[in-house]
C-alpha cells in the first residue's frame, strides 16, 4: 500500500516537472540579490527568447517523432538575412522578416522531403542540413558580423516593455504569443492532433487515413519557420547577428533539447506540449540570470538533462519487464502475494 | 504508401527472394571497397586542380595530419555505427577530456599522463556502454546529453580555461621533458612526409581491423548490429559486448584527443568540436550502414582518406572553412541517402 | 432489418477470392458469405488463411483476385480507407492503438469532430468517446486518460470501440479475446449480441471452441487456404468441428516414430512461477523424449520457454538439469548449461537475415570458434557445412545471405543454428510455422535424429498434426497453469484441441 502511494506522487511530480523546475528557480531567486528587478527579469526573458523559438521548433518535431537539428543555424541565418536585407537594398522590416520566414518554410520543406521521401533518419538528415545552412550563410555574409546601421526604432520597440508595469519586453511577449498560438494549433486542430498521432503510432495514423508524409513535412515547416521568425526578430532585438551566434557558451540547440526533455515531451514522440517546453525555457533563462558563470550554467543544465534521461530510461527498462501480463493471472498473483505477506 | 501495404502480408508466408541479384548489382557502385575508386578519382581531380603539385611534401603532410585525427577517432566510431547505435555524440568531449587529463597529469611523465588520458576514455566509454547496452537508453539522446554533462564538468573543473602543457608542468627537468615529448608526438616525422600521427593512425586502424574482422567480439557485434533481438536470443551477452564497443570507441577518441591537444599545444573543452560529424561522414563514406551490421574497417580507412582528400581539394579550389561546410553537408546528405537506399534494398528500412 | 429473407443480398459476399504470396497461395478461390445480423465464426488452424482473408477484406492488399460484393454491390477493396468507406471495421489481433495518446483521440482518430473550420470540438469528442466506451461497457473510464494508463484488457475493449466508432456494417474480430479475462469475455459477448441485434454482420475468428459455440450462428472452416465447409452452428458439435478443421488424418506423413524415451530425467521444473505469466508450473523431461506443451494463444507457453532459458527473470520455483539445480541469468548461460531455445519468429528474433548462413549458424557458438579472443571463421566451415547438409539447406552455400533463401530454407538454417549449438535439451517454439511440406519433413526428421542421439526436446506448436506426429507426451497449459497431461497413446488432434480448451478426460487439475 505504501508503495502505491509513493508511485502516484512520483507520477504527479513527473507530469509537472517543468512547473516544479520553474518554481524552484523562482524560489532560489528570492535568495539572490537584485534578482526580482524589472530590468533583470526583462533582460533575462528577452535574451532567453531566441531559445524559446528553438525549443518550440524542436518540441513540435519531437512530438511528431523526429528531431530537427537545423533550428539553431536556421535562426542565425534568418537573423543575418533580415539584417542584411534591411541594410543593403533597404527593404522595410516587415518584408525582411517575411522573406526570412519564407526561407525557413523552404528549409522545413527540404527537411521534410529528406525525412519522408528519401527515408533518411531525421537526426542524420538535419545533421547534414545544419552544415548546408552554415555554409550557405557564410557565402551570404562573407563571414562578417552584421548590425543595424542607424534604424534602431523597431529594435527599441522590441526591447521596450509593452506593458510598463510588467517586466517583459515586447520581443518576449511576441514569442510567448506565438508559443501559445502553436499550442492551440497542436491542441485544438485536427492537424495538431494528427501530429501527435503520427508520433504516437505511425501505423495507426496510416490505417486511419492520415496523410502522414504531409503532416510530418508540415511539422518540420512549423519548426523551421518559427525558428526563422524568431531568429529574424532576435537579430533586430539584439541589433547584431553573426555566424557564430549559436556557438558561444552553451549551444542553444542543447538548451532546446534539454527544455524539451525536462518539459516531458516523449523522446519517441506522441506526447508533449510546447507550453511545457516554454515553461522550462523561461526557467532556464532565469537560471542563467542566477548563475552568471557559463561553466556553472552548463553543469546545472546538463545535470538536469541527464537526470531526466536516466529517469526515463530506467522507467522504460522497468516497464518493459512487465509487458504482456495476463489479467486473470495478475489478479491471482496479487491474491497469493497478499496471502504470503 | 505502397511499401506500407507490402509490409503487412502474413509474415509466415514463404517467400522467394530476388533481392540477392539487386544487391549484387547495387554493390558494384557502393560496396565496401568502392570507396577506393572514389579515392583514386579524388586524387586525379586533386592533381588537376592543384596543377600537379598535389603530391608536394607540404600538401601530403597537411592531408595526412588532417586525416590522422579523423582516422584515429573513426577507428573507434565504426564499432558504434556497426553495432546499430548510429553515432556517438559524446566524441567531442571524450576527445577534449582525453587531452585535458593528459596535460593535467603531465608531471607524472608523458607515458603515465597518456595512460591517464586513455583511461578517461575508458571510463566515458563504460558509462555510455552501460546506459545504452544495459539499460537501452536512446543512443543519440543519451550520448548527446552526456556530452553536455562532460562539457559542464570540464568547464567547472578547469574554469573554462585552456591548458598549456609547458605551463602545467613543474619547473623540473623531468616535467619539462615530458611536456616537450607531449608536444613533439604530433610533430615527429619519419622519413620526409610521414608523420608519427599518421603511422599511429594506421596502427590503430590495423588493430581495429583485427578486432572487427578477426575476433569473437567483432562477430558478436555484427549480430547485435544486424538485429539486437536475434543476438539476445542466441545467447550473446549484448550488454557486455556493447560496453566493450563503447570502451573501444572511448579509447580511440581519447587517443585522438591527446594528439589533437599535442598538435594545438593547448587542451580545452572545445578541442573535439566537429569531430562527431566529420568522423560519422568518414565512417558512412566507408560503406558502414547507419542501421548497423554492415561495414568494414578497410572501407572506413578509405572513407577517411576520401574525406581528407576532398577537404584538401576544396582548399585548392579556394574555399574557406565555412564554404567547405556547404560542400561537406551536401556530400554527407548524399552519402546518407545512398546508405538509406542500400539499406532498403537489403529489406531492412 | 435482422430478419433476412432468402432473396435478400448478403451483407458480405466474397466470390472465389484468391491471394498469392510469393511461393504460396495463401487464399485459394474462397467463397465466403455473411448475412446481416449474423455472427459468423471463421475457423481453421494456424496458417489456414483466415487472417489473410480478413486482411484482404480490410483493404491491406491491392493485388487479390476474385470479386467482393458488399450489400449486393461490387466493390474494390484496395486501401484501408476504401474498406472503411464501404463499412468494414476490423479489430486487429495486435493492438493498433497509440499508447501515449489519450483514449478519446485514439477512438476518433482521423475524424475528430470540428467546432468550426479551424478547431476541433474537444467536448463533443469526449462525449462521443464516452458513448463509444459505453457501447463496449466501459462506463467508468475517463476518455482523457492515455491508453498506456489503462489495463491491457480495457485497451482491447477500447480497440473494439474504436472500430465501432466508424459505424461499420461488417465487423471483423480477429482473436479479440486473447488479452481478456473471463469476465471481460462475457462483457464482450454481450456487446457482440447487441451489435447483432442492430443488424451488423460480424465475422469472428477464434481458436477457442467454447467461445464459438457460445456466440456464433454460422461457422465456416478453412484449411490450407481453401474453404472446407460452412454450416449453422446448431447442426454441429465439438467433435465434428474439430474433425472438419483437422481434416484427413495425415498419418502417412509422419512415418512411424519409434519412441526413444528412457527413464533418465534430464530436466525437472518445480513450482516454476513468473507472476502474471505462469504460476506453479511442474513438469519433467526424459532423455530421448519429445514433450509438447500445448495451449491456446496466450496460455503462456512462450513465456515458460523464456523463463527456462534465462531470458526472463523468474519469480519463484526451481529448475533442475541432470539433477542439478540451475539458475540462468541469460540465454548464453543456458546454452552453456545445455539448454537451447529455437525462437518463434525467425524474422524478428530468429535469424540475422542480411548476414550469411555461416554467420547465422555459428551465432550461438561464437565463443567456441577459435582460440582466445580470435574468431576463426574458416575453422567452423566444416561444422557449418555439416549442419546445413544435415538440414539439406538449398542452395547449400554457406556464404549466401540468409534473406535470399526461401522461408522454408531459412527455417532450416535456424534449425541448423541450434543443432550446431550442441545443447542436449532444445526448446522448439513453432519450428515449422509457415514453411512448405518439404521443409517441414526435413525439420521433423532432424528433431527425431536429435532425440535419438540421447537428447530431449520440448515442442511448443500450434500445428496439431505436428504435435501428434512427433510427441511422446503432452502437457496441457491453460491460462498459465498446467491442467493436465496426455500420454503418447492418448495424443490425437481431437484430444489435444479439446484438452487445450479445458475440457475432456485428460484435464485433471482444479483450474476449470
Amino acid at each position: 500500500m505504501k508503495n502505491k502511494k509513493f508511485k502516484i506522487n512520483a507520477n504527479l511530480i513527473n507530469a509537472n516537472r517543468s512547473y516544479l523546475f520553474l518554481a524552484l528557480i523562482l524560489i532560489i531567486g528570492l535568495f539572490v540579490d537584485n534578482f526580482y528587478t524589472m530590468y533583470n527579469i526583462s533582460a533575462a526573458t528577452g535574451n532567453g527568447s531566441l531559445v524559446i523559438w528553438l525549443g518550440l521548433g524542436f518540441t513540435v518535431c519531437m512530438i511528431a517523432g523526429h528531431m530537427d537539428l537545423t533550428i539553431m543555424y536556421m535562426s542565425t541565418f534568418a537573423a543575418l538575412l533580415c539584417l542584411g536585407l534591411h541594410d543593403k537594398p533597404g527593404l522595410p522590416w516587415a518584408v525582411c522578416i517575411l522573406i526570412a520566414t519564407l526561407v525557413g518554410v523552404l528549409v522545413g520543406c527540404i527537411n521534410g522531403f529528406l525525412v519522408t521521401k528519401l527515408n533518411i533518419h531525421s537526426f542524420i538528415a538535419t545533421l547534414g542540413m545544419q552544415f548546408v545552412l552554415k555554409g550557405t550563410m557564410y557565402i551570404y555574409t562573407g563571414g562578417e558580423e552584421l548590425s543595424i546601421g542607424k534604424d534602431y526604432a523597431f529594435s527599441d520597440v522590441l526591447n521596450d516593455n509593452l506593458v510598463s508595469f510588467l517586466p517583459f519586453s515586447t520581443y518576449f511577449l511576441i514569442t510567448t504569443v506565438v508559443v501559445f498560438i502553436v499550442m492551440i494549433v497542436l491542441r485544438y486542430t485536427r492537424f495538431g492532433r494528427n501530429v501527435y498521432m503520427i508520433g504516437g503510432n505511425l501505423e495507426t495514423a496510416w490505417l486511419a487515413g492520415i496523410k502522414s508524409d504531409r503532416v510530418t513535412t508540415l511539422a518540420f515547416v512549423i519548426s523551421s519557420a518559427a525558428c526563422a521568425l524568431g531568429g529574424a526578430l532576435n537579430g533586430i532585438y539584439s541589433g547584431t547577428a553573426g555566424i557564430t551566434m549559436g556557438e558561444k557558451g552553451i549551444s542553444p540547440l542543447m538548451i532546446a533539447l534539454t527544455a524539451t526533455i525536462i518539459g516531458g515531451t516523449a523522446i519517441n514522440g506522441g506526447k508533449g506540449s510546447v507550453v511545457w517546453t516554454w515553461v522550462s525555457l523561461v526557467a532556464i533563462a532565469l537560471l542563467k540570470a542566477i548563475f552568471k558563470k557559463t561553466e556553472i550554467q552548463v553543469l546545472v543544465i546538463a545535470a538536469i538533462l541527464i537526470g531526466c534521461i536516466v529517469y526515463e530510461t530506467i522507467a522504460l527498462y522497468n516497464r518493459n519487464k512487465t509487458v504482456g501480463t495476463r489479467p486473470n493471472l495478475h489478479k491471482e498473483a496479487l491474491k497469493e502475494l497478499g496471502k504470503a505477506s | 504508401m505502397s511499401e506500407q501495404i507490402n509490409k503487412n502480408p502474413n509474415p509466415g508466408a514463404p517467400k522467394v527472394d530476388t533481392r540477392k541479384e539487386e544487391i549484387s548489382k547495387f554493390s558494384l557502385i557502393f560496396n565496401k571497397l568502392g570507396i577506393y575508386v572514389v579515392v583514386v578519382a579524388l586524387i586525379i581531380i586533386g592533381l588537376i586542380v592543384s596543377k600537379g603539385t598535389f603530391f608536394a611534401a607540404s600538401n601530403i603532410q597537411s592531408i595526412l595530419e588532417a586525416v590522422a585525427l579523423i582516422g584515429m577517432v573513426s577507428a573507434g566510431l565504426i564499432f558504434i555505427t556497426f553495432s546499430g547505435n548510429m553515432t556517438d555524440m559524446s566524441i567531442p568531449l571524450t576527445m577534449a577530456v582525453g587531452g585535458m587529463m593528459t596535460v593535467q597529469t603531465i608531471n607524472f611523465g608523458f607515458p603515465v599522463a597518456m595512460l591517464i588520458g586513455i583511461l578517461s576514455g575508458v571510463v566515458i566509454g563504460f558509462i555510455n556502454g552501460f546506459m545504452i547496452g544495459k539499460l537501452r537508453a536512446n543512443p543519440i539522446i543519451w550520448t548527446w546529453g552526456f556530452n553536455l554533462l562532460l562539457s559542464g564538468i570540464v568547464r567547472v573543473v578547469w574554469e573554462g580555461k585552456q591548458l598549456y602543457a609547458d605551463k602545467v608542468a613543474k619547473d623540473t627537468e623531468f616535467a619539462q621533458n615530458a611536456a616537450n615529448t607531449f608536444f613533439s608526438i604530433a610533430r615527429t616525422y619519419i622519413g620526409k612526409y610521414i608523420s608519427l600521427m599518421a603511422i599511429i593512425m594506421i596502427i590503430m586502424m590495423i588493430i581495429a581491423w583485427f578486432i572487427h574482422a578477426k575476433t569473437k567480439f567483432g562477430q558478436k557485434l555484427k549480430i547485435i548490429g544486424t538485429n539486437y533481438e536475434v543476438a539476445k536470443f542466441s545467447g550473446i551477452n549484448c550488454a557486455k559486448t556493447l560496453i566493450t564497443a563503447y570502451i573501444i570507441n572511448g579509447v580511440c577518441a581519447s587517443i585522438g584527443g591527446i594528439f589533437f591537444a599535442a598538435l594545438r599545444k593547448t587542451a580545452s573543452y572545445e578541442n573535439g568540436t566537429g569531430y562527431d560529424f566529420s568522423c560519422l561522414t568518414a565512417v558512412l563514406l566507408g560503406g558502414c550502414l547507419l542501421n548497423g551490421g554492415k561495414g568494414s574497417v578497410v572501407g572506413t580507412f578509405g572513407g577517411v582518406l576520401a574525406y581528407g582528400i576532398l577537404n584538401n581539394i576544396l582548399s585548392w579550389i579556394g574555399l574557406g572553412t565555412y564554404e567547405k561546410y556547404l560542400v561537406q553537408g551536401l556530400v554527407f546528405l548524399f552519402i546518407v541517402w545512398l546508405n538509406t537506399y542500400s539499406n532498403r534494398k537489403l529489406g531492412r528500412a | 432489418m435482422g430478419n433476412a429473407s432468402k432473396n435478400e443480398a448478403y451483407a458480405l459476399d466474397m466470390r472465389s477470392v484468391s491471394k498469392r504470396f510469393p511461393g504460396t497461395l495463401a487464399v485459394d478461390k474462397v467463397d465466403f458469405r455473411v448475412r446481416a445480423g449474423e455472427v459468423h465464426a471463421l475457423m481453421g488452424e494456424n496458417g489456414a488463411g483466415k487472417s489473410t482473408l480478413m486482411k484482404m477484406l480490410a483493404g491491406l492488399f491491392n493485388d487479390y483476385t476474385g470479386e467482393i460484393y458488399i450489400n449486393g454491390e461490387k466493390k474494390d477493396l484496395h486501401t484501408p480507407n476504401l474498406a472503411k468507406e464501404y463499412g468494414i471495421g476490423m479489430v486487429y489481433q495486435e493492438l493498433s492503438l497509440a499508447r501515449r495518446i489519450s483514449i478519446y483521440e485514439n477512438l476518433l482518430v482521423g475524424r475528430l469532430p470540428k467546432k468550426n473550420p479551424l478547431f476541433i470540438d474537444k467536448k463533443k469528442a469526449i462525449e462521443e468517446a464516452k458513448k463509444l466506451l459505453q457501447r463496449v461497457g466501459l462506463n467508468d473510464i475517463d476518455p482523457t486518460l492515455d491508453v498506456s494508463e489503462i489495463s491491457q484488457c480495457d485497451a482491447q475493449l477500447v480497440e473494439i470501440a474504436k472500430v465501432l466508432g466508424s459505424e461499420p456494417k461488417i465487423l471483423v474480430m480477429d482473436e479479440p479475446t486473447s488479452a481478456l479475462s473471463s469476465e471481460e469475455v462475457k462483457k464482450l459477448f454481450e456487446i457482440v449480441r447487441n451489435l447483432q441485434k442492430q443488424g451488423m454482420a460480424i465475422v469472428y475468428i477464434s481458436h477457442h471452441l467454447s467461445e464459438i459455440f457460445e456466440i456464433a450462428d454460422m461457422v465456416t472452416v478453412m484449411r490450407d487456404g481453401k474453404l472446407v465447409d460452412s454450416f449453422p452452428i446448431s447442426e454441429t458439435n465439438t467433435e465434428q468441428l474439430v474433425e472438419c478443421m483437422v481434416g484427413e488424418p495425415v498419418k502417412s506423413f509422419y512415418a512411424d516414430h519409434k519412441s526413444m524415451v528412457t527413464d533418465e530425467e534430464v530436466l525437472r521444473v518445480e513450482d516454476f512461477t513468473r507472476w502474471g505469466f505462469y504460476h506453479h508450473v511442474n513438469f519433467n523431461l526424459h532423455r530421448g523424449e519429445v514433450l509438447a506443451i500445448c495451449g491456446l494463444a496466450g496460455s503462456g507457453r512462450t513465456e515458460i520457454a523464456r523463463g527456462l532459458t534465462g531470458v526472463d527473470k523468474i519469480d519463484g520455483g526451481k529448475e533442475y538439469i541432470h539433477g542439478k539445480e540451475v539458475h540462468f541469468r541469460d540465454l548464453g548461460e543456458a546454452i552453456k548449461g545445455g539448454i537451447g531455445y529455437l525462437t518463434e519468429d525467425r524474422k524478428v528474433v530468429g535469424l540475422a537475415l542480411p548476414q550469411t548462413v555461416a554467420d547465422n549458424v555459428t551465432t550461438c557458438i561464437i565463443d567456441k570458434c577459435g582460440p582466445g579472443i580470435v574468431y576463426d571463421a574458416k575453422k567452423q566451415n566444416g561444422l557449418v557445412d555439416e549442419k546445413i547438409n544435415e538440414m539439406s539447406v538449398y542452395p547449400a552455400d554457406r556464404e549466401r545471405l540468409v534473406n535470399s533463401f526461401s522461408g522454408g530454407n531459412q527455417q532450416k538454417v535456424l534449425m541448423a543454428k541450434w543443432l550446431a549449438a550442441d545443447v542436449d535439451i532444445l526448446i522448439l517454439d513453432e519450428p515449422t510455422r509457415g514453411v512448405d511440406v518439404n521443409a517441414k519433413q526435413v525439420i521433423h526428421d532432424a528433431v527425431k535424429r536429435y532425440v535419438s542421439q540421447g537428447n530431449a526436446c520440448i515442442l511448443l506448436s500450434s500445428d496439431l498434426p505436428e504435435v501428434v506426429g512427433l510427441c511422446d507426451r503432452a502437457v496441457i497449459l491453460r491460462e498459465g497453469h498446467i491442467i493436465g497431461e496426455i500420454p503418447k497413446e492418448g495424443i490425437n488432434e481431437n484430444s489435444l484441441l479439446i484438452a487445450a480448451n479445458g475440457e475432456g478426460e485428460y484435464v485433471s487439475c482444479q483450474n476449470k
